[in-house]
């Protein structure tokens, strides 16, 4: 009866490389160079590696879980730059949607080191992160990361993270509220499956089907509104089967349609 | 009320069926069978408000709730103040949170729990009906029975017993808007926690 909390306590108390078998995700701290220039820029990523069967989280996670987080700890004047998360997987399980990574991936940041930063120095990053695996069931886990520079560098994991993430939408989209649904016109025709993923849990219901209609040379996407009014702007990815980079939306709601 | 339940008992429960219900609208009826094995009807219970509160004690975000002891406080907050708690386990048999009524109770016993009625729904009806999604998740119901609040146990989404203590609980912040008779102001928000175990 209490052994899964007291499993994720474990997980928290012990660093997650170390937790063993029962651990479902171990995390490693990874840097697309070997050393820290001055006035240089590093690329590092937290490279989560789960086990078969078990997803963790996009930063909407959708129905269920919670997502990933990652607190970067640096030396005075580095700063990290925004977190980049390779393109989501739609997850359905027992009728709920999540919204994640089916086994490893690896979220990036940009570390920008200082001009004044002396050439032979170390550079010791790390990081709090954060995450919950799910399968039948989620155990969350948490750990503090290190790596000091210069170190090997790791290009090919970085390198297929890079691969996912999303670009914009090179394209005209337009979308309008028809009652309880919202029609995002795209000037795309895209195939049956595409999907949007909304930026926001609420702004869309998951657990309804998204259809897709062609209308002339374009796309119209039906999307069931969410519980939560979305405030006038739908953001979101819009995922393509057979794309591994989602496409980013980002397009005004008129209001009284 | 509608026979809403009885519409929903022909569908194929192998179908996704999990409409959230509208906020102010009245909130959907449901017959509910305790572990003392009375029925709970929740139009019964109108002229008080009454908390709905998804569990399964198996998931470590409704540990951190009850491990300290946060939410048998704001139970007894509630029913002190005359509020009804229905506590509901929708885990289907052989799935995790599934418990008999004697072991719901001891639970109960053993956490010093203090709802109103822990409700058994291992076919996950009234999840169903309700749109429930996690463990926790919660709803407020007002005198007249109208949901006024469904989402979230407060905006701290962990599983860390040390953010209850700075974090937000939306139930009791719906509480006091309804108690000060002013709109709720975040009548939906995003339920964190363990997916339902439905059957």
């Amino acid at each position: 009866m209490r052994a899964l909390p007291i499993l994720c306590l474990l997980l928290l108390a012990t660093p997650a490389a170390a937790a063993g078998d029962a651990a479902p995700v171990s995390a490693r701290l990874i840097a697309g160079s070997a050393t820290a220039m001055p006035g240089g820029r590093v690329l590092a990523g937290i490279h989560l590696i789960t086990a078969d069967g078990w997803h963790t989280y996009w930063r909407n996670p959708g129905d269920g879980g919670a997502p990933t987080t990652v607190d970067w700890a640096l030396p005075a004047g580095v700063t990290a730059g925004p977190l980049r998360w390779p393109s989501p997987h739609w997850i359905e399980s027992h009728g709920f949607v999540s919204l994640g990574y089916e086994g490893s991936v690896v979220l990036a940041a940009t570390l920008r080191v200082p001009d004044d930063w002396p050439p032979a120095k170390p550079l010791d990053i790390a990081a709090d992160v954060t995450w919950v695996a799910c399968a039948e069931i989620c155990i969350p886990g948490a750990t503090r990361l290190s790596l000091r520079l210069p170190a090997t560098a790791e290009t090919a994991p970085l390198e297929a993270a890079a691969a996912a993430w999303p670009v914009p939408y090179d394209g005209v989209a337009a979308v309008r509220r028809d009652g309880d649904h919202l029609r995002l016109a795209l000037d795309r025709s895209l195939p049956d499956g595409t999907r949007l993923v909304p930026e926001t849990w609420g702004h869309v219901a998951l657990d309804r089907p998204q259809g897709i209609a062609r209308s002339g040379s374009g796309s119209v996407l039906t999307l069931a509104a969410g519980p939560v009014d979305p405030a006038g702007r739908l953001r979101g990815l819009l995922l393509v089967p057979g794309h591994p980079r989602a496409e980013r939306l980002d397009v005004p709601i008129p209001r009284g349609d | 009320m509608r026979p809403v339940l009885m519409l929903l008992a022909l569908l194929p429960w192998s179908a996704v069926v999990l409409a959230a219900p509208d906020i102010d609208a009245p909130a959907p009826d449901f017959v509910g069978t305790a572990t003392n094995g009375e029925t709970v009807r929740l139009s019964d219970l109108r002229g008080r408000r009454v908390i709905l509160e998804w569990t399964n004690h198996l998931c470590p975000y409704v540990g951190k709730h009850y491990g300290g002891g946060d939410m048998q406080t704001l139970q007894r907050e509630t029913t002190g103040a005359g509020m009804a708690w229905l506590s509901v386990i929708s885990s289907a048999p052989g799935t995790q949170g599934h418990v008999t009524a004697a072991e719901a109770d001891a639970l109960t016993r053993d956490r010093d729990a203090a709802p109103t009625a822990v409700l058994l729904d291992p076919e996950g009806a009234i999840g169903r009906l309700y749109g429930a999604r996690v463990t926790p998740h919660m709803y407020v119901v007002d005198e007249a029975g109208r949901l006024r609040y469904m989402g979230a146990i407060d905006d701290r989404p962990t599983d860390d017993r040390a953010d209850i203590p700075g974090a937000t609980n939306h139930v009791r912040a719906a509480l006091a808007d309804l108690d000060a008779d002013r709109p709720v102001g975040s009548p939906v928000t995003r339920a964190y926690g363990c997916t339902v175990k439905y059957r």
